[in-house]
């Protein structure tokens, strides 16, 4: 992972705001004392700023504070957007990222959460809140060995809820609104009044299963810094992001088939092959 | 197989000396969002998906291969929760156009394969309005996959070939798109699809939800009506990030507790046995199909090859118990037959539901092996 990272660093969240590629004029960071979530016309993005406690691969520019640009989160309008790579951020929460393609990747961690350690109570955890037991003993180039059952203080993601006027563009709220039997005005007093300003979504498990022993936070920096050494330098450098700057955003283009297959030209699909049973393996 | 009269010459183990030992495990291990309380999920239970024309369109091969991951084998889940594939789709990919989508992209995605889904979570009038509306999948395709029509196991990495079977990574994320995360703490889909495998006759892999996500697919839309039993020769042997990392089980020497030696072999890990020998030899278990099931059936065999039958030498059997909560990874102690040929190659192998007892909707996936080489 070292290798393939553009910048690794320990630091601590400072900042998390939301933005589309037409410029945040509304950008707002949570924990700000109830601020609704701004109300986003282009395609979420989320800006996590961190401040650098540590520099362990690549260069910063001697930044104290850094900005990571992610693909998703709220859109303001009661809609929330993620990938199956998506780590985790929490205000002040310590973290090491293994950071690769900042402003460039969609989710510039390097195996997108798996380039993700959290820090809690001294103790190094993965994305989703997963204590990380030990490494493996390839001194070249160690993994990570994580176990045991979620972390329960780590084990959500939180950002702002939308507005009254974001969920009024929403046809389903527009809906419940007419059954409700509310006006306009009345609505919208109820939902300032009594509507939470944070939403807060819990990674849940079946069972619940008690957290593995982490290692310590300090003997995975030892380890790192020790590994560091080890590897070449990054080929591409670090760049922060703007939160306050609009940004380029291209939806993915389509594309044919991979060239790469075991497929021979010949081959033909059986549609029955899987499609019943045999009877018998026998 | 093997000859009768030289399984005349072996030892059928007594049942009495089998010792059977299950590894601590979970009781249905799955996770999934919850908004207000309650899971992240579709409201209905059969999703349209449809892919691109771009991508599938133009090579019947690849659509063929879509709907077997799809039809075939993501649909054979215990829940109510289907997956239908609709017909090509012209436009472009967009995680907001209200669509799901299923494509390839030549974009550096960060992984084999995303999948992007949209929630919403909202509150109104005391209460929290959530639910997925819509989930998208995208494949990368710099990655070497494994469409094969053969299924052929030498093709695919888990069996040192150089490709990724597309049909696991397939499941692995049309499971996020239907509500699951991650899963690390039992061998099933959602951690490392790659290795999560079923090994038929004549050297073909078979891909499956199985068990473990097929449970967390019925916590959040209901059981459906489906009943098969599995095994395989890959256990859980940790956990990477959020991923449980799956390997071939090892076997101990059983008075010794040491792991044989073996080596990488392409149709799977060889180890060195003795003639006489007693073996402690894993095998993962599975309910994919969701219905309780006691006392099963379950033989083990010395076979010449890969096709695991009645025809081979029955080493030993026993019941076991195949309840719809977790994958199961189950060592056994079994003797080596005397009559096995020196340096010569078998098949330690195993076939559940062996007295076919129970009716199955499938049983592609009822055996299982590791290669053995006889010690000279």
């Amino acid at each position: 992972m070292l290798k393939r990272s553009d910048f690794v660093f320990h630091g601590e969240v400072t900042k998390i705001q939301y933005s589309d590629p037409a410029g945040p004029a509304n950008s707002i960071s949570i924990g700000t004392g109830g601020t609704w979530a701004p109300i986003l016309e282009g395609a979420p993005h989320t800006f996590v700023t961190l401040r650098v406690l540590e520099s362990l691969r690549g260069r910063t520019k001697s930044e104290e504070f850094v900005t990571l640009r992610f693909y998703g989160g709220p859109d303001g309008k009661g809609s929330y957007y993620a990938t199956s790579l998506d780590p985790t951020f929490v205000m002040g929460e310590r973290q090491i990222l293994f950071v690769r393609g900042n402003g460039t990747s969609e989710t510039p961690l390097v195996g997108g959460h798996g380039g993700q350690i959290r820090e809690f109570a001294g103790g190094a955890y993965s994305s989703s809140g997963v204590a990380l037991v030990g490494l493996n003993d390839n001194r070249r180039d160690p993994q990570l060995i994580f176990d045991g059952g979620l972390e329960p203080s780590l084990s959500y993601r939180s950002y702002p809820a939308p507005s009254f006027a974001g969920l009024r563009m929403r046809d389903d709220f527009t809906e419940m609104i007419a059954e409700s039997g509310l006006s306009e005005t009345a609505a919208w007093a109820e939902y300032e009044n009594n509507a939470p300003r944070e939403i807060v979504e819990f990674l849940v498990e079946e069972p619940v299963t008690a957290p593995g022993t982490a290692l310590s936070i300090e003997d995975l920096l030892a380890q790192i810094r020790l590994t560091a050494q080890r590897v070449t330098k990054p080929r591409a450098g670090f760049i922060s992001q703007d939160p306050y700057q609009p940004f380029s955003f291209v939806e993915h283009k389509l594309a044919a088939g991979p060239k790469r297959t075991t497929r021979k030209p010949t081959d033909e699909y059986d549609p029955d092959r899987w499609s019943a049973s045999t009877g018998s393996v026998k | 197989m093997i000859t009768t009269n030289r399984r005349s010459r072996i030892l059928v183990i007594n049942l009495s000396l089998l010792i059977l030992m299950a590894l601590p495990t979970l009781c249905d291990a799955a996770r999934w969002r919850t908004c207000g309380g309650s899971p992240q999920r579709w409201s209905g239970e059969r999703i349209s998906i449809h892919p691109a024309a771009v991508s599938f369109g133009s090579d019947p091969r690849l659509a063929a291969a879509l709907r077997y991951s799809v039809n075939t084998f993501f649909n054979r889940n215990a829940s109510e929760f289907d997956f239908r594939i609709m017909d090509f789709d012209h436009g472009n990919f967009s995680t907001r156009n209200g669509r799901n989508q299923i494509a390839f992209t030549a974009d550096d995605i960060g992984a084999p394969a995303v999948a992007y889904r949209t929630t919403r979570c909202y509150w109104w009038f005391f209460a929290v309005r959530r639910g997925i509306v819509e989930g998208d999948v995208l494949f990368s395709n710099r990655s070497r996959w494994d469409f094969g029509n053969q299924f052929q196991r030498r093709n695919i990495t888990a069996w040192r070939g150089r490709f990724r079977p597309f049909y696991t990574t397939a499941l692995h994320e049309l499971g996020h798109v239907a509500g699951l995360s991650h899963e690390s703490r039992v061998y099933n889909i959602m951690g490392s699809d790659p290795t999560h495998l079923n090994a038929t006759t004549n050297g073909e892999y078979l891909p499956s939800v199985g068990e473990d996500a097929g449970l967390g697919l019925v916590r959040l839309y209901g059981r459906g009506n489906q009943d098969d039993l599995a095994v395989t020769s890959f256990v859980r042997t940790g956990a990477s990030g959020e991923y449980s990392a799956h390997d071939f089980g090892l076997i101990r020497d059983t008075n010794q507790g040491f792991v044989l030696k073996w080596r990488s072999y392409p149709v799977g890990r060889r180890f060195d046995v003795a003639r006489g020998q007693l073996v402690d030899v894993p095998f993962t278990f599975e309910n994919p199909g969701g219905v309780d099931h006691r006392n099963v059936r379950v033989s083990f065999y010395i076979s010449a090859n890969m096709n695991i039958s009645d025809n081979d030498i029955e080493i030993g059997s026993r019941a076991i118990n195949f309840l719809f909560d977790s994958p199961r990874t189950v060592t056994t102690t079994l003797r080596i037959p005397d009559g096995l040929v020196f340096g010569g190659t078998y098949y330690l192998g195993v076939v559940i539901n062996s007295d076919l007892a129970l009716e199955e909707d499938w049983y592609h996936n009822n055996t299982a092996y590791h290669p053995i080489r006889i010690r000279g």
